[in-house]
């Protein structure tokens, strides 16, 4: 057995994981590469969309798909990376839908001009809701996003003067002279490049060291309280965004619908969307709540120009989304990884794998009860053998 | 060093308590603990030692009574601002992030302000030369890229010190950390806890292993029914007939 | 406002209350066993109220009749989820998920109803519908008289067994502390489930009780759901007497702010609630101490 001393002398270990890191900085930028072509690729498809689209119905609908991916992107910036479920999201959707549409109305501000300062309305408002949502944790905090839509569905509806009321909001065209192709067309641009800004927005905090704290948060929140991380501001900041987001989501919206019912913006449905099209895809990935709402939100479109304005999709939403919670609680990304590792045992992800599974081994091989082994005995064998498998 | 600075260096608690219901967890703790040492607190189960390390590190708020470190009064300050005035801890069932590598499990505990600092890149290199050179000292550096959760307990446990280090605190206080570990860990994590203390670093560790307690400390202090009932030197202690009542029962 | 007016305004408040009480303690028995937050009680709740409506259509019968069959039913039921959903998710995550999966019940029995019965909203008309008595000058529609009369014995005999029965004994302390009840030989998982089932029941009872008194629609648990969420934060999670006694408040808070306020702006009530809780005292107003955790 090896003591303190011994693992600071300069063994094999820092030469064999530096050599690991040449290795693995040539396969980051072979698949760098690819990920690059493949994001072209999706680009291009994306931005052709609208020329491709059969019919102003289908095109329509690709509207609605994008509106779902910038929501569900714009809740994962809390839920993905604080683990905090919102369900209530669509409380912030309203309030920006309704925000842009009511400025436009009191105030005659132009129509994107509203639209953004819908959104910094909307960020002030969360600052104190936050504060207050986020002194409660887990199940709690749920209950308490459940209860901002609630509450504001209750208020929209019952301050019928001042948002239309069950009545209904007008929210007059930001281009009135476009025809209702051209109108959709545009529309669906500017859903996509909200929606770019929102993926960059994820992809610069998920590499960042305030990403890190906001990843610790959700990994074990007294943890990193105790390493040093302003948990409270950074859940703060993480809300913050999220719900500004979403907010523009929802003002966009609004200029695209034009019609707005408290029903419909305050809805229940709207936020378990959100979630269930993010964990669908998987929450910690940067696609994840976008490739969630293309295939939930396909269905969904689907579903209802097949049954019609029924009940039925709330029964599809809850089967789906209970077979998400139950079966692949992580979304598909990770069980279609899963999937590739079984079948393709050379695929580099499975490195990590197999330095546990060694790691087993060479207990049993050396005898050290499992439950309690030190790192030691195992390392240089572990190290060793990783660099057999990088050759 | 003088009297003074050696006073205003310390951490030291008075008459803190905290009761959950009907329980005095923690009634009039006052403590000082040795700067520059290794400080042990021991005491049957129950007697109060995690909960007042809780109210210490600011995880738990105490009822009343007051901790101050290097002369500021830390009471009821949030846990990362007292992390931040240079006091890290473990947790008594060893606590990492399972679904992070070993790298970023270190990476959380650099300090950060700043908008442009915060949005910086996580993996600069210094830090990460910082965190190799830690991840070496405990032994565990073949393991970085592997996520925590697939670790044994031992090597969590050594990954929790290696990330209390990180934050570079000076004093550090450890929950059982011979607790659920082999011997051979044991004898490491000895050895790591004195070579840290020769380097300045001052301790303060709940353990049960009498053993490991009177080899390695310098200074112990007895908890008993949620109060301190002795202090003194591992010899001292050892003889009071208090703390022998205390574990005995008599 | 009127001192009869405020009076009777007092007396339906507590009606009232009686109801939410005895739903937010199913509510509480749930979290309390597993540490689940059950957002899909209520909808179990208007389910329940459209089997006594079902029932008396179909047989003409006093609607309080069908309790013979959804209070067995719904046990068996919330034993069912339990054992067969609960359980199935990882405990690391079981309080968030289980959060999910309940939502995904409640949509599933919400589109049910809406499939089954259409979104159409239903009333019972019985005889004794539109009978009020006098009481001290107030007048009491007897149907609220009944749901309460229900809730309140099933309070009540949700207390005795609690209270004073092995079963409850063993709830007790699975609800306090689920390893130390583990190791004095309780079968902590087969408690916990009896334990759903029993708050389902109430959903049962209370569905029923609601039936008499209300015009019931696929989506109305929403409406329940919130004020019943409220309350068991305000009551600290996990307490049930601190549930029942935040239910009461609130209760009467809504009746007497519905007289200014009208219905809508009263039920702000429960929310305003809800976030001076959580400003002020997030572990709850009456006892619970988990609310912070959980």
């Amino acid at each position: 057995m090896r003591n303190a001393s011994d693992t600071r002398l300069p063994a094999t270990t820092p030469a064999g994981s530096e050599e690991g890191g040449t290795t693995r900085s040539a396969r980051w930028s072979r698949g760098r590469v690819a990920r690059v072509a493949a994001l072209v690729v999706c680009a291009v498809l994306v931005l052709s969309f609208p020329s491709m689209a059969p019919n102003a119905y289908i095109l329509s609908a690709g509207i609605v798909v994008a509106s779902y991916a910038c929501t569900a992107t714009a809740w994962n910036f809390m839920g993905g990376f604080t683990g905090y479920v919102s369900l209530g999201h669509a409380a912030f959707f309203g309030l920006g839908a309704y925000g842009t549409g009511i400025l436009i109305r009191d105030l005659g501000l132009p129509s994107f001009v509203a639209w953004l300062l819908a959104g910094v309305l909307v960020l002030l408002v969360t600052i104190p809701l936050g504060i207050a949502a986020l002194r409660v944790r887990g199940a709690s905090f749920v209950i308490v996003s459940i209860s901002f839509v609630l509450i504001l569905l209750l208020v929209f509806q019952a301050w019928g003067s001042f948002t239309g009321g069950s009545d209904g909001l007008v929210v007059p065209r930001p281009f009135p002279d476009l025809l209702r192709p051209e109108h959709h067309r545009v529309f669906f641009y500017l859903f996509t490049a909200l929606l770019a800004v929102m993926l960059l927005a994820w992809w610069l905090i998920d590499r960042s060291r305030f990403g890190t704290g906001l990843k610790a948060v959700r990994e074990d929140e007294d943890k990193a309280q105790a390493l040093g991380v302003p948990t409270r501001n950074y859940k703060l900041v993480a809300y913050v965004v999220s719900a500004t987001f979403t907010a523009l989501a929802g003002g966009m919206y609004a200029l695209w619908f034009g019609d707005l019912d408290p029903i419909f913006q305050f809805s229940i449905m709207l936020g378990s969307y959100m979630v269930l099209m993010a964990l669908f895809g998987g929450v910690r990935h940067l696609y994840g709540p976008l490739l969630g709402a293309v295939v939930v939100g396909v269905g969904l479109e689907y579903f209802k120009l097949e049954f019609g304005d029924t009940q039925l999709h709330l029964v599809a939403t809850a089967l789906l989304l209970g077979l998400v919670v139950l079966f692949m609680p992580d979304g598909i990304i990770p069980a279609a990884k899963a999937l590739a590792k079984r079948f393709g045992p050379q695929d580099s992800s499975i490195r990590e794998i197999s330095a546990a599974e060694l790691q087993e081994r060479n207990l049993t091989a050396s005898g050290t009860p499992s439950s309690t082994p030190s790192g030691t005995t195992t390392g240089r064998t572990v190290a060793d053998d990783e660099g057999e498998d990088e050759r | 060093m003088t009297t003074t600075t050696q006073q205003a260096r310390s951490l030291e608690t008075v008459g803190l308590r905290k009761s959950f219901g009907g329980v005095h967890a923690v009634q009039d703790a006052t403590v000082t603990f040795q700067p520059g040492r290794i400080n042990a607190v021991i005491g049957p189960n129950g007697s109060g030692k995690t909960t007042f390390f809780n109210c210490v590190t600011g995880m738990i708020k105490p009822d009343s009574g007051t901790v101050t470190y290097r002369g500021e009064t830390i009471t009821r300050k949030a846990p990362h601002r007292i992390a931040r005035a240079g006091i890290g801890r473990s947790f008594q069932l060893c606590r990492v992030f399972p679904r992070m590598t070993v790298l970023e499990n270190l990476l959380v505990a650099v300090r950060r302000t700043g908008v442009v600092e915060l949005l910086a890149g996580a993996r600069n290199p210094e830090e990460i030369d910082r965190a190799r050179a830690l991840l070496v000292r405990v032994g565990i550096d073949h393991l970085e890229d592997t996520e925590a959760r697939n670790l044994s307990y031992g090597q969590q446990k050594l990954l929790e010190l290696a990330g209390v280090l990180m934050a570079d605190p000076d004093t550090i206080m450890l929950d059982e950390p011979a607790g659920g570990v082999n011997p051979a860990l044991i004898g490491r994590i000895a050895t790591l806890v004195q070579e840290l203390n020769a380097e300045g670093k001052t301790f303060i560790v709940v353990e049960h292993n009498m053993e490991l307690v009177m080899s390695l400390s310098h200074h112990v202090i007895v908890f008993d029914r949620g109060r301190p009932i002795a202090e003194g030197s591992p010899d001292v202690v050892q003889t009071d007939p208090r703390v022998l009542e205390a574990y005995l029962g008599v | 406002m009127t001192g009869t007016l405020l009076f009777q305004s007092l007396v339906l408040g507590v009606l009232l209350g009686g109801l939410y009480a005895l739903l937010a303690a199913g509510l509480t028995l749930y979290f309390g066993v597993m540490r689940v937050v059950m957002i899909a009680h209520s909808a179990f709740l208007i389910l329940a109220a459209y089997l006594a409506w079902f029932f008396h259509q179909q047989t003409g019968m006093d609607p309080l009749l069908s309790l013979v069959i959804t209070v067995p039913l719904f046990f068996l039921v919330g034993v069912g989820m339990q054992r067969l959903l609960i359980t199935r998710l990882r405990p690391a995550t079981l309080t968030m998920m289980s959060v999910l999966l309940t939502f995904a019940v409640a949509l599933f029995i919400e589109g049910m109803i809406g499939f089954v019965w259409s979104g159409t909203q239903r009333r019972i008309q019985l005889p004794y519908s539109g009978a009020s008595i006098e009481f001290f000058g107030a007048r009491i529609a007897v149907v609220k008289l009944v749901a309460f009369a229900l809730a309140a014995l099933a309070l009540a005999g949700l207390y005795l067994l609690m209270k004073h029965s092995r079963f409850g004994q063993a709830l007790r302390a699975t609800i306090q502390h689920r390893e130390a009840a583990q190791l004095v030989g309780i079968k902590t998982d087969r408690v916990a489930g009896f334990g759903f089932g029993l708050g389902l029941a109430t959903a049962a009872i209370g569905g029923t009780a609601l039936s008499l008194d209300a015009t019931i629609y696929p989506s109305l648990h929403w409406h329940w759901i919130g004020p019943l969420m409220a309350i068991i934060v305000v009551g600290g999670l996990g307490s049930i007497p601190g549930a029942a006694i935040a239910a009461m408040v609130l209760g009467i808070g809504q009746s007497l702010l519905q007289v200014p306020l009208g219905t809508t702006w009263a039920q702000t009530i429960f929310y305003v609630a809800l976030f001076a809780t959580l400003m002020l005292r997030p572990q709850g107003f009456f006892g619970g101490r988990l609310a912070q955790r959980f």
